[in-house]
């Protein structure tokens, strides 16, 4: 007789870290294809040439001898993004909105001036923000200019959607919210808040701020549940195409959405975190099982996974 | 492939303990060695004086020997001109020493180094060591005397016969009439044959196996005359009894046999002299030291690719870095099984290394010092925006720095913990700033404070692990152990099931049934 039951994270269908690594990363992921997604260059081509869109590639400053050539190649752009194709975590990313007379204007309000800039250049190439590497290059992307959908739960920064795709098929999603405690980026350790989001209707229905389940932004104090997110459909086939994109049998998509563009591929993930199941308040493993036993024919195309899933997990 | 991970896992294993088996059961290796053994350490000086300066001489004198309750770990002679000789004969080891002396007087030093052992029970008394010491024949009256006093005693069993003998030592009670007169004649027996011999005839007109014994008692002094005593058997055991009061002697665990049965512990050929002292010392040697003895005498192949046949000096690296192994399975089981966060995956098993060096409360106190003063300086070095190889040699250089000045206090106010800090923390050290840094960079404070905590917690057991003198010796006796290390690394590998750790971490789910 078991004096403690431990058995409830099983029936809640949770998945652990062993669990995720040894049966899902290991057996889906092969190694070779882990550079597909950890250069965030190279999921940029692969993206270009499966007709996924993503954000704008203005330049990339490869080598150190290269830095100089950085304000020719953005001599006409007012914004951009700059981040280290290797980064991790959000590190290294600088969003600038404007320039004034001498200085670039960054998106959180303060200024950089171009010797800063070209030395945090230098540090993303030197591989500071990408650990475990010792080179990096630096991206210089096109702003996102995130929807007004998510504006009154955002604090600064840009919200991203994280859909976990298994096999081709999305199967758990989330919207990160940037708060005042994660400094504006959209990540859940540094305290953004994670809400799920019902994978038929792309409404947000559940929501959790460091592990505690929330109903309301707790900066700008608005309800979360009922936001339905735009363009669900399309970020679902951009996540369910990735799959055919890398082969990576599970992986995570963040898709951000633009307000001109709509919903672009921002990066992919190998490893995704299974702190989403608590802002979905359901077990992951749970609806792996079930696409596991879904029949055959869904499988064939982005279109009828998309299909299945919307209705399967609603 | 899970079968096949579980099949190589359990084959591993079963190879490990098949080893240490054979080991245990053929080679009689100790199954738990035991991590300190106090022992003897005896001295004998013998002196030799020529008085005819012409003729060769030769000393035989009774060593010490291996025997069931007694080994002889280690022995050194220093002879001088004589030429030293070991032989066993009649079950006494005698060092015979034999030659001419240069000047009038030669010196023979002797050591040796002795652990007493419990003598196994129930093994029976006939370990036999030679023949049982003649006594001459008794006259009719004595023979008289003998015979009515063992009369009196022969019902009772063996035992209780020995427990009888103190009483009968002291003269003869009883209420028959020729008491007193008996009584008479069995001191004046005493009287005459002294208290051995008189024992001696007792037992034997008893028929109780019995057997004379000379040598030392173990305790530490000086002894210039070794001292007797009767050992008699009533069936396991032999018992050594007291000449005094025929007690069981009361340093009855403590004595060393030197000879046996009338044989001389020194004898001196006809032209010279001798002067014997003994001084007897105790300390606790190092149990390999004793381990390495039975070892190293055998032909056995696991016996002859034993460790104790590298040199001392490799033994001492080896005896660490064989508990490494079970320092990363340690890390294993935290990690995947209960779910603790550590910097780096080895670097805990890396920090209690380092803390062999400086002992645990230092080595803490170093570590935690130094990476709070690291990481005040990489946040403040942040803003020069170094280029990452020249920063982390900056922040090396400052470790160093810091170290050498920690020594330097330590050496003022005498702590010697703080100045054994050794090469190998240094890089750990920096690394694990940077770490520490990155980690409240990205994922905030707290967490890197509860990665710092499970890190402490891994290396802290890590160091008793390591530092765990039973452990060492097992692995090095054993190192086929390893084997079933590695079979567990690989059944830890195939767990896929919830850390501790998640338990918490998913507890909303802890009432939800779907």
């Amino acid at each position: 007789m078991m004096l403690i039951d431990t058995g409830w994270l099983h029936r809640a269908g949770i998945i652990g870290m062993n669990c995720r690594n040894a049966e899902y990363i290991m057996r889906m992921n092969p190694r070779s294809l882990f550079p597909l997604v950890d250069d965030k260059e190279m999921t940029k081509q692969l993206a270009d040439h499966h007709g996924i869109p993503t954000p704008p590639l203005y330049h990339v400053v490869r080598h150190h001898g290269d830095v100089r050539h950085f304000r020719a190649a953005i001599e006409e752009r007012r914004s951009f993004a700059i981040k280290p194709a290797r980064g991790s975590g959000g590190g290294g990313i600088v969003l600038v909105a404007d320039r004034n007379e001498h200085n670039y204007v960054k998106q959180s309000g303060g200024s950089l001036s171009p010797e800063d800039m070209l030395y945090h250049i230098s540090d993303i190439l030197s591989g500071i923000y990408s650990l475990g590497a010792l080179e990096d290059k630096a991206l210089i992307e096109g702003l996102i200019h995130p929807d007004a959908v998510f504006g009154t739960v955002t604090y600064c920064g840009v919200p991203d959607v994280r859909v976990i795709v298994y096999r081709g098929v999305p199967a758990m999603a989330m919207v990160r919210l940037p708060t005042s405690l994660s400094d504006g980026k959209a990540n859940l350790h540094q305290g953004a808040i994670g809400a799920g989001i019902d994978l038929g209707s792309g409404m947000l229905t559940f929501a959790v701020h460091r592990n505690e389940t929330v109903a309301r932004h707790p900066d700008t104090g608005n309800p979360l549940a009922g936001i339905l997110v735009p363009h669900w459909d399309r970020i679902l086939m951009i996540a369910a195409r990735s799959f055919d994109m890398t082969g990576l049998g599970y992986l995570g998509a963040d898709v951000v959405i633009d307000e001109e563009r709509g919903p672009l591929l921002l990066e992919l993930n190998a490893r995704p975190g299974i702190q989403i199941q608590v802002a979905n308040n359901d077990g992951l493993l749970r609806r792996l099982d079930i696409i596991d036993r879904a029949p055959k024919a869904i499988f064939a195309t982005p279109e009828s996974r998309v299909a299945w899933t919307r209705r399967t997990f609603n | 492939m899970k079968n096949k991970a579980y099949l190589l896992a359990l084959l591993l294993i079963a190879v490990a303990l098949s080893m240490v088996e054979y080991r245990v059961v053929a080679l009689n290796y100790p199954p738990f060695p035991k991590p300190f053994i106090k022992a003897w350490q005896i001295a004998m000086e013998l002196r030799i004086r020529q008085t005819n300066p012409e003729a060769p001489i030769s000393v035989v004198v009774a060593l010490p020997a291996n025997r069931r309750d007694q080994s002889v770990v280690d022995e050194r002679m220093l002879s001088g001109s004589l030429a030293p000789n070991v032989v066993t004969e009649n079950g006494i080891r005698q060092g015979i020493w034999s030659g001419v002396i240069d000047g009038e007087e030669e010196l023979i030093r002797y050591e040796a180094t002795i652990v007493m052992k419990q003598p196994p029970s129930k093994q029976g008394t006939n370990d036999s060591e030679g023949s049982i010491m003649k006594l001459p024949p008794l006259n009719e009256s004595e023979y008289m005397l003998l015979q009515h006093i063992s009369r009196r005693m022969q019902s009772r069993p063996p035992l209780a016969q020995i427990m009888a003998l103190p009483s009968l030592k002291k003269g003869l009670t009883g209420t028959e009439p020729q008491s007193a007169e008996v009584g008479q004649q069995w001191l004046a027996f005493q009287a005459e044959h002294g208290p051995e011999r008189s024992l001696l005839y007792l037992l034997d007109r008893l028929g109780l196996p019995r057997r004379q014994a000379e040598g030392l008692i173990l305790a530490e002094g000086m002894v210039f005359q070794p001292v007797r005593w009767v050992e008699v058997s009533a069936g396991q055991d032999w018992i050594p009894l007291d000449l005094s009061s025929w007690n069981r002697h009361p340093r009855s665990l403590h004595l060393l046999t030197l000879a046996r049965n009338g044989f001389p512990v020194v004898s001196v050929s006809t032209g010279a002299t001798a002067d014997i002292r003994w001084s007897i010392g105790q300390n606790v040697i190092s149990p390999w030291r004793t381990h390495m003895a039975s070892v190293m005498h055998s032909d056995a192949f696991l016996n002859r690719w034993s460790l104790f046949s590298l040199p001392p000096e490799f033994q001492a690296t080896v005896r660490i870095f064989l508990l490494v192994p079970v320092g990363a399975l340690m890390v294993c089981i935290l990690r995947n099984i209960v779910g603790l966060p550590t910097f780096g995956i080895f670097m805990p098993v890396l920090m209690a290394l380092a803390f062999r060096n400086t002992g645990l409360f230092y080595g803490l106190c170093i570590f935690g010092g130094v990476i709070f003063l690291g990481y005040a300086v990489r946040r403040w070095i942040n803003s020069f925006r170094l280029l990452l190889v020249p920063r982390l040699s900056a922040m090396l250089t400052l470790v160093v720095t810091g170290l050498v000045t920690l020594a330097l206090v330590g050496n003022y106010f005498g702590y010697r913990g703080m100045m054994a800090i050794g090469l190998l923390p240094i890089v750990i050290l920096t690394m694990t700033i940077e770490r520490f840094y990155v980690l409240v960079e990205e994922s905030g404070a707290r967490q890197a404070f509860i990665t710092t905590a499970g890190s402490t917690v891994v290396s802290v057991l890590t160091y008793w692990l390591l530092n765990s003198e039973r452990l060492q010796l097992q692995f090095f006796i054993y190192p086929e152990l390893l084997f079933a290390v590695g079979g567990l690394q690989i059944l830890i590998g195939r767990y896929t099931g919830y850390r501790i750790s998640e338990y918490l971490r998913f507890r909303a789910f802890r009432n939800k049934q779907s």
